[in-house]
């Protein structure tokens, strides 16, 4: 297919509009609305409190269209508190924020146990040291393409007959959320027709389109691909009103999309009217700020034929013309991609956006499988928040409930437990006072045992505050929308969906691996220094002790070829992995891992005293499962074998291998066709996921300006890596000119 | 003479087709003035120090019994013309700061190394090559190499300066897949003030290695201030074009990324401002090239 290389008019217009359009009505509006109904109902079940306050929010909002808008529907400005009620407590924040007013909570439930009590109070104060994080809801992939699929009424009808006879329970509250939708759409339909009375006469018959698609949705499911898109503009509109919690995301647009277009395909050619609906679609992702909102594209079918159709392509082309940071873009890669599909994906990375992440279906189908998901379904996999891969309407797995800190946990075995500047304290499986590592052995074999029982107590609190969750917070409306749930009358956070896995992710694997190769090297084999002295030289963040340190950062690293950090990397990656999944989630599904780190390495670096690898006190860590900056002695080819020594079907819950480019480098077709070459033998060798970051322009002459603030820009030139603020003007000049050279 | 290798560089990508290893081999019979590898010319190890690693001891400077090293704006500095290359003060340096380069490997680790990146050969159709300074210095080393990676099924790529008796060339013609074989330049005296030796040689081993059927692409480094020049292209493309064998031309703009290390290995560099020709001009020899039906690319590296 042609695309077009412009975007319209129009799309630019909304483009610019949107974010300034903030209604600081619905800032506290919902809050008020959940803390009256409470109050006035009290003793009335959570779901139900929800549910009416859906319902009376929707119908009292202030709702806005534009006389340019080519699909209706405007989430507008609405915080973090208000679609999590903070009740009467303020004074929360962050992470603490999340588990102390769970814990409030769970103290009224009829789960509480005074050890339950303790257990949660200690993972709380473990996540204030950066142990663990913890994100109690969100992080999903709603049921976009079930609800296209079955339309409003239908959906109501399905609740009707599911629901208990007393009219309460989950089925209940769901169909009082289904019912406020309706009437939404049909508030849309006459603002619409509204609208149209006193628009500019262009403009006129579009808003009379939107409005008879509203009405025609408040209770069917769409007739044409125009309809099906409003849909699900719609959809995320309202899911956003009911919980915005982060990383709703949006997921296969082209598989449930496509069915559509091809339908209205048949009456005429209508490939131009949808490029620019779905730029209309991403100009609403986009100007939506508060959420980590992914679009794949490509893969397969569920029934394993190429999923690469014209709407994969549009989708790749409004990203790289509209420029936002939002969506996410997520491309699945396999052998049925086209090449030009593959060129597509190219010029986009090239734009130095990050995206799109590039996913390899051989790979992340088994891992979806291993989690107890079918072959069809797996194969319908999308990507939640960053990088989680999921299955839309069917999985819930709450992708970011739980993050273990790797680097933390060897900190905590280094000093007893304590924290280095800190007064805090990590609780230990043992004492380890009296232990003093006279083997490199000893302190590989206590650090092993420490992961499993960091691991395993965030298990345990993580189930309990998920138990604990869905007691207080269900969300009806999503539930609504997932396959299963009514019929179950059970809540998606509760067990309602197909599938109810749960997963625990990771940070600072490198680190990690580099730390103890580092005190292997240093302390035990080569002796330059005991390890009571590495350790002073850690509470003191190496200050006078810059030899110890360089010789610290001299020992092998992960990424640089050395065979025993691919050793330790597998070893330590398999001891998680099986610590993980032995168990079941509180959901009732199986548990699986996250190997991305999306920029907690960086919080919870922050958190973390220096470790013995040479990284100073309070930066951050190597994200995800890349290397830490400047280990990748042998450039990209090393990396991609190290890493692919572990079995990334294991990932469950995804992982991220993230490379830097300039973007000079793609200017030769060769270097080009080498890239390409090099993911596909990095998917060959069993890779799951890589993206990229091309360094733009703009960021050189930025850290040419402040050197200071880029210390770790790396870029390769000919052939090398070097710190290019070490580099000397002249050639950050010539890198800077490079990256300015058309192709010739 | 001994077999140094300063450097294996993997995802090479601009020396030859696909993902390469690049092998440089330490030690060459020329010696350009714009050459980005300096460290190769000599075919000796050279004492290299990493101001980035450096604690600032002081531990070296008294190791060195001939006075070589100082201290300058806080760095150390090593009088190259003292220096013997004695290495105590490598082994003086706690923070690996102070280190060689050019080591030398064993036919197995050369091998294995080379091996690591095998599968990415084998989907971009790349392999291994061997540059330097000049690899042809070293058949006797690289013969059963080369033997052992062809029988792996290694495509084998030599860059030679062309300077080299064409006996070596007909030593590892059977197991190379390539050679990459740079024309410096036509004009006698201009290529014996730019690189120190005639061009008579290399222009004869052209020719016959162009008679026994091996690919060869053409590397021509063009500079301004040195051998950038409508007339020299003009020359050399009537030449290639008279040649079987010819995959392509390259023209290869100067870049200045060599620099840098002329300081780190403290070794004097040419006098003369050398700078790349304009896109203008490269796209006016490319030109020149394709008029006498050559495929010709200029490589932005
Ligand atoms: S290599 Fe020997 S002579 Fe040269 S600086 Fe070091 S100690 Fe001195
Ligand atoms: S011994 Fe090494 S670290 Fe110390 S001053 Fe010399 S080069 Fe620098």
């Amino acid at each position: 297919m042609v695309l077009s290389g412009q975007l319209s008019e129009r799309i630019l217009a909304l483009s610019k509009k949107e974010h300034m359009s903030a209604s600081p009505k619905n800032d506290t509006l919902r809050n008020g609305i959940i803390k009256r109904i409470r109050k006035e109902h009290p003793g009335m079940a959570p779901g139900r409190v929800l549910a009416l306050a859906f319902a009376e929010y929707l119908d009292t909002k202030d709702i806005c269209i534009f006389d340019e808008d080519i699909i209706a529907g405007h989430i507008q400005k609405e915080n973090y508190s208000e679609s999590q009620p903070v009740e009467d407590v303020t004074d929360y924040s962050g992470t603490s924020f999340q588990i102390g007013r769970e814990i409030d909570k769970y103290r009224e439930t009829d789960l509480y146990t005074p050890e339950g009590e303790a257990l949660l109070t200690d993972y709380m104060d473990a996540c204030g040291q950066g142990l663990f994080s913890r994100w109690g809801a969100g992080h999903v992939l709603p049921g976009f393409e079930h609800f296209i699929n079955t339309g409003i009424g239908e959906l109501i009808k399905r609740a009707e007959e599911h629901i208990q006879p007393d009219g309460t329970g989950p089925t209940a509250d769901s169909l009082i959320t289904l019912k406020a939708a309706s009437r939404y759409f049909l508030r849309y339909a006459a603002l619409a027709e509204e609208r149209a009375k006193s628009a500019p006469e262009k403009y006129r018959d579009q808003l009379l389109r939107i409005a008879s698609a509203c009405r025609n949705l408040s209770l069917n499911r769409p007739s044409s691909f125009f309809e099906a898109v409003q849909l699900l503009w719609m959809t995320q509109e309202l899911l956003v009103a009911e919980s915005l919690t982060g990383s709703l995301s949006i997921g296969r647009i082209d598989q449930f999309l496509y069915p559509y277009y091809m339908k209205d395909m048949e009456k005429g050619d209508i490939s131009a009217e949808a490029e620019e609906l779905i730029d209309a679609l991403f100009v609403k992702l986009g100007n939506f700020r508060e959420g980590y909102q992914n679009v794949c594209l490509g893969g397969m079918t569920r029934e394993g034929k190429s999923g690469y159709n014209d709407i994969s392509y549009m989708g790749l082309r409004s990203c790289r013309l509209l420029k936002k940071d939002q969506p996410l873009i997520v491309v699945r890669v396999n052998s049925m991609m086209p090449d030009s599909f593959w060129e597509e994906v190219q010029k986009l990375i090239e734009c130095g956006m990050g995206f799109p992440a590039l996913f390899n279906d051989d790979i992340v189908i088994p891992a979806k499988m291993k989690m107890g998901i079918s072959l069809e379904d797996a194969r319908n996999y999308a990507a939640v928040g960053c990088v989680e891969i999921s299955v839309g309407g069917r999985e819930f797995s709450n992708t970011e409930s739980i993050r273990v800190n790797w680097g933390k946990i060897l900190e905590a075995l280094l000093f007893n437990g304590d924290c280095p500047g800190t007064d805090k304290k990590i609780k230990l499986s043992r004492e380890y006072s009296d232990v003093s590592f006279d083997t490199f052995d000893e302190l590989y074999k206590a650090y092993k045992d420490e992961l499993i029982y960091q691991t395993e107590f965030g298990i345990r609190a993580n189930d309990l505050l998920d138990l604990n969750y869905g007691r207080h917070w269900p969300v009806p409306f999503m539930s609504a929308i997932e396959e299963g749930c009514l019929e179950k009358d059970r809540d998606v956070t509760m067990g309602g969906a197909v599938y109810n896995n749960s997963v625990v992710n990771t940070c600072a694997i490198a680190t990690t691996v580099n730390s103890l190769i580092a005190l292997k090297e240093a302390v035990y084999e080569r002796k330059l220094a005991t390890l009571e002295q590495v350790k002073d030289a850690l509470r003191n963040d190496f200050k006078g002790e810059d030899i110890l340190r360089q010789q610290l950062l001299n020992a092998d690293k992960f990424g640089n070829g050395a065979k025993i950090t691919k050793e330790i990397t597998k070893e330590l990656t398999d001891l998680f992995v099986s610590t993980v999944t032995a168990h079941r989630g509180a959901r009732g599904g199986s548990y699986g891992c996250g190997f991305y780190t999306v920029a907690h390495h960086a919080g919870m670096g922050g958190a973390t005293g220096a470790t013995p690898d040479g990284r100073h006190a309070n930066t951050s860590f190597s994200s995800s499962f890349s290397p830490t900056q400047g280990s990748e002695l042998y450039g990209p080819t090393e990396v991609i074998r190290t890493v692919t020594e572990v079995d990334h079907t294991d990932f469950g819950n995804g992982m991220v291998l993230d490379m830097k480019f300039t973007p000079s480098f793609f200017l030769a077709d060769g270097h080009r066709m080498a890239f390409r070459h090099m993911i596909e033998t990095y998917f060959m060798l069993g890779g799951m996921e890589i993206q990229f970051n091309v360094v733009s322009r703009e960021t050189l002459i930025a850290a040419q300006e402040d050197p200071e603030s880029y210390r770790d820009l790396i870029v390769r030139v000919s052939g090398f890596s070097a710190y290019f603020c070490t580099l000397g003007k002249l050639l950050q000049d010539e890198i800077i000119k490079r990256t300015e050279y058309e192709r010739i | 003479m001994e077999h140094l290798i300063s450097n294996i560089q993997r995802f090479s990508v601009d020396d030859g087709p696909g993902i390469r290893t690049t092998v440089f081999m330490m030690g060459c019979p020329l010696s350009c003035i714009w050459c980005h590898n300096p460290e190769c010319i000599t075919g000796k190890r050279k004492l290299f120090n990493d101001s980035l690693k450096c604690a600032h001891c002081g531990r070296c400077i008294g190791t060195c019994k001939n006075g070589a090293l100082s201290v300058k704006d806080g760095d150390i500095e090593v009088d190259r013309e003292k220096c013997t290359g004695c290495l105590t003060c490598v082994s003086a340096c706690p923070t690996g700061a102070m280190s060689v380069t050019g080591r030398e490997y064993t036919k197995e680790e050369l091998i294995d190394t080379l091996m690591q990146d095998e599968p990415f050969f084998r989907k971009s159709g790349g392999g291994v090559t061997f540059s330097g300074g000049e690899p042809l210095l070293h058949t006797d080393y690289l013969l059963p190499v080369i033997k052992d990676l062809k029988e792996r099924g290694i495509s084998i790529i030599f860059d030679t300066c062309g300077h080299v008796p064409y006996g070596r060339i007909r030593e590892v013609l059977p197991y190379t897949d390539a050679f990459l074989f740079d024309i410096k330049g036509m004009d006698k005296e201009k290529h014996m003030e730019n690189t120190g030796a005639s061009n008579e040689i290399i222009l004869e081993n052209l020719i016959k290695l162009s008679r026994d059927g091996v690919r060869i692409f053409v590397r021509m480094p063009v500079i301004k201030g040195a051998n950038a020049d409508a007339d020299e292209i003009k020359n050399a493309a009537e030449l290639i074009a008279s040649l079987d064998n010819i995959a392509e031309a390259d023209i290869l703009p100067y870049h200045a990324y060599g620099t840098l290390k002329y300081a780190r290995y403290g070794i004097k560099m040419c006098h003369r401002e050398l700078v790349a020709p304009d896109t203008e001009e490269l796209i006016s020899y490319r030109n020149i090239l394709e008029e006498h039906g050559i495929r010709a690319v200029i490589k932005n590296l």
